[in-house]
């Protein structure tokens, strides 16, 4: 459903990307890896349409970013940002209601699914403090549920890119929620990339890893052949001991 | 208004009764306006009066010097102070949206400055048998540039608008128009320079049937632009970025909220001098009791801020009667000081900027 081809993003004659091929189909969850200042951050924000590359082509669904309508691609491209400042009085739940400005849906049904995605990502019980009152992990999630509420009518398998959905949350939040969205790929077809920065999260939720050094995308593939203790060691300047749970996984210490 | 479904029953009506209340409360400030004056007129009779204009009935006993009083002068007033309030309350509600920043105020940062800057050129510079047409486009124009120039400014590089260069454009346009205009003074024949004193006070002496037409046809078509943009304010709160991501056409968006705006300040301007304060104070009122949702919170706006204007006119009118003050000078005794308690209370946050 997403294909990238050649794909390469400068800035003031720096270049901060380039990807020469890469794709996801739906229904999978990568994780995009690196250390920090390898693009991560550029990746997302070019999926999404935020910083145009200078040379390539984004396809989703067969169609470059461009030739898509503006609404329909709402529906179809979700973006939970890392962090989301908000200087004015808005209620939790008004905040993710702002998820159907590009949906067809009447008032009750806009209540319904609020209420629904704000259960999916634990955020319900706040829905009527107000967002600056929150706590970063607590804004992230109602930023989730926006993002989901956004993507809630698509009509073909929606992307949803994470930049560092779990980076303020604790740790069993980050496992509810990287459930969650596992879950939203295995039931709903959706296609996610999410920044992750816990090697041991990639290989136990991701299907495929993308690995990225200095701009460039050093190794994709499954969690299992990309994360080997090697590769750690050139990538971080760590060196990890691998061990294997009872159930065959993968764990890097 | 929109989940209500999830709120507390006492908050629910609340939400309802607040329309309600203020209704009531425009109807009692019209007829305070029609009373009230150097003149009072009874308030039973002036009533009728009203009744009778709308219905063609002849229930009034007031006499003709009365009806004078009412329909030449007060009501006319009354309306221009109703559309006026309105219009610049609809103006900075959009206006700190827009900047997405709660003390962006048409007049603190500088657009009601510039507004006032082309209003002034051209009641000086251009015949004055076209004033009528002149000095509102002049205005818009004066305030289209100072918003256009405030906002390359202020824009950062996160996408945000830095409050310091807000409020410091806002400064330096107070100033560089303020020194210009007082050129124009020395400058101006003795006709203009009457008028321009007139309007430089902010006043609502000067209504009539021009500038009230044009006060009331912008008022409702911004009433109705800006509804239909509602939601897109909302997203647009979440940060350009977001908006976009949500479909949005943010850079189209902003371009016509910064025209549509300023049309807004320069109509207002151009019909009353610059009366500062309602576009800042009648906001934050609105949002601190119903919330950000722009889809309440601009027609609430809109209604909160004509009552406004309409009582510190009629404030201007009682105080020192039979003095008057212009009425700029009430809204600026209100406005200040709330001004300063808004950033008493944000200081926290100002003093990391």
């Amino acid at each position: 459903m997403l294909t990238i081809k050649n794909l390469l993003v400068q800035q003031e004659h720096h270049q901060i990307l380039s990807l020469p091929a890469a794709s996801l189909v739906s229904g999978e969850l990568i994780a995009v890896l690196g250390p920090n200042g390898a693009g991560k951050s550029s990746l997302i924000k070019t999926i999404c349409g935020e910083w145009s590359a200078s040379q390539g082509q984004i396809y989703l669904h067969g169609k470059t970013l461009e030739n898509w309508n503006r609404e329909l691609l709402a529906k179809h491209l979700g973006v939970l940002p890392q962090a989301s400042q908000l200087s004015f009085p808005f209620k939790a739940q008004e905040v993710v209601a702002i998820g159907a400005t590009p949906l067809s849906l009447s008032r009750h049904d806009i209540n319904h699914a609020v209420q629904k995605w704000m259960l999916a990502t634990d955020t319900w019980q706040f829905a009527d403090r107000l967002y600056s009152s929150l706590s970063g992990g607590e804004r992230q999630r109602v930023q989730l549920a926006r993002v989901l509420l956004q993507l809630s009518q698509a009509e073909r398998a929606p992307l949803l890119l994470l930049d560092e959905p779990t980076s303020a949350q604790d740790l069993g939040q980050q496992h509810q929620l990287l459930n969650l969205v596992k879950s939203l790929c295995q039931e709903n077809g959706f296609a996610v990339i999410s920044i992750l920065h816990d090697l041991n999260q990639a290989s136990r939720y991701a299907d495929k890893v993308w690995l990225l050094q200095q701009g460039e995308l050093v190794a994709q593939g499954s969690p299992l052949q990309v994360l080997q203790p090697e590769t750690v060691m050139k990538i971080w300047g760590y060196q990890p001991e691998l061990f294997f749970n009872s159930q065959g996984q993968q764990i890097l210490v | 208004m929109s989940y209500t479904k999830y709120l507390p029953a006492s908050l629910h009506g609340w939400r309802r009764g607040i329309w309600l209340v203020m209704g009531m409360l425009l109807l009692v400030t019209v007829l305070l306006s029609i009373i009230l004056g150097p003149m009072t007129l009874p308030a039973k009779q002036s009533l009728l009066s009203i009744i009778d204009q709308f219905l063609g009935s002849e229930l009034s006993q007031l006499n003709a010097f009365q009806k004078t009083i009412i329909w030449e002068l007060r009501w006319p007033r009354t309306l221009l102070a109703l559309f006026i309030g309105a219009l610049l309350a609809l103006c900075g509600a959009v206006t700190q949206g827009l900047f997405r920043n709660p003390l962006a105020d048409p007049g603190i940062i500088g657009v009601s400055s510039g507004a006032g800057l082309g209003a002034a050129i051209a009641i000086v510079l251009l015949p004055a048998s076209l004033s009528y047409l002149t000095t509102p486009v002049a205005a818009f124009l004066g305030g289209l540039i100072t918003t256009l120039l405030v906002y390359r400014l202020a824009q950062s590089q996160n996408g945000g608008t830095s409050v310091l260069i807000l409020l410091l454009a806002g400064v330096a346009i107070a100033a560089f128009s303020g020194a210009i205009i007082g050129f124009m003074t020395y400058i101006a024949n003795d006709i203009a320079l009457r008028e321009l004193t007139l309007w430089g006070m902010g006043t609502l002496n000067g209504a009539n049937s021009t500038s009230i037409w044009l006060s009331v046809m912008t008022c409702l078509c911004l009433l109705v632009f800006y509804q239909i943009q509602a939601p897109a304010l909302n997203a647009f709160l979440l940060g350009e970025a977001e908006a976009r991501h949500l479909g949005i056409n943010v850079e189209k968006l902003k371009l016509q909220l910064i025209v549509v705006t300023a049309i807004g300040v320069g109509v207002a301007v151009s019909a009353t001098g610059i009366i500062g304060f309602i576009s800042l104070v009648v906001p934050h009122l609105v949002r601190m009791t119903m919330g950000t949702d722009h889809r309440l919170l601009l027609p609430l706006s809109a209604l909160t801020g004509a009552v406004l204007l309409l009582m510190a006119d009629i404030g201007a009118r009682v105080l020192l009667a039979p003095v008057e003050l212009p009425v700029g000078l009430v809204t600026a005794l209100i406005g200040a000081p709330f001004f300063a308690f808004l950033l008493i209370q944000q200081r926290k946050r100002l003093s990391t900027l």
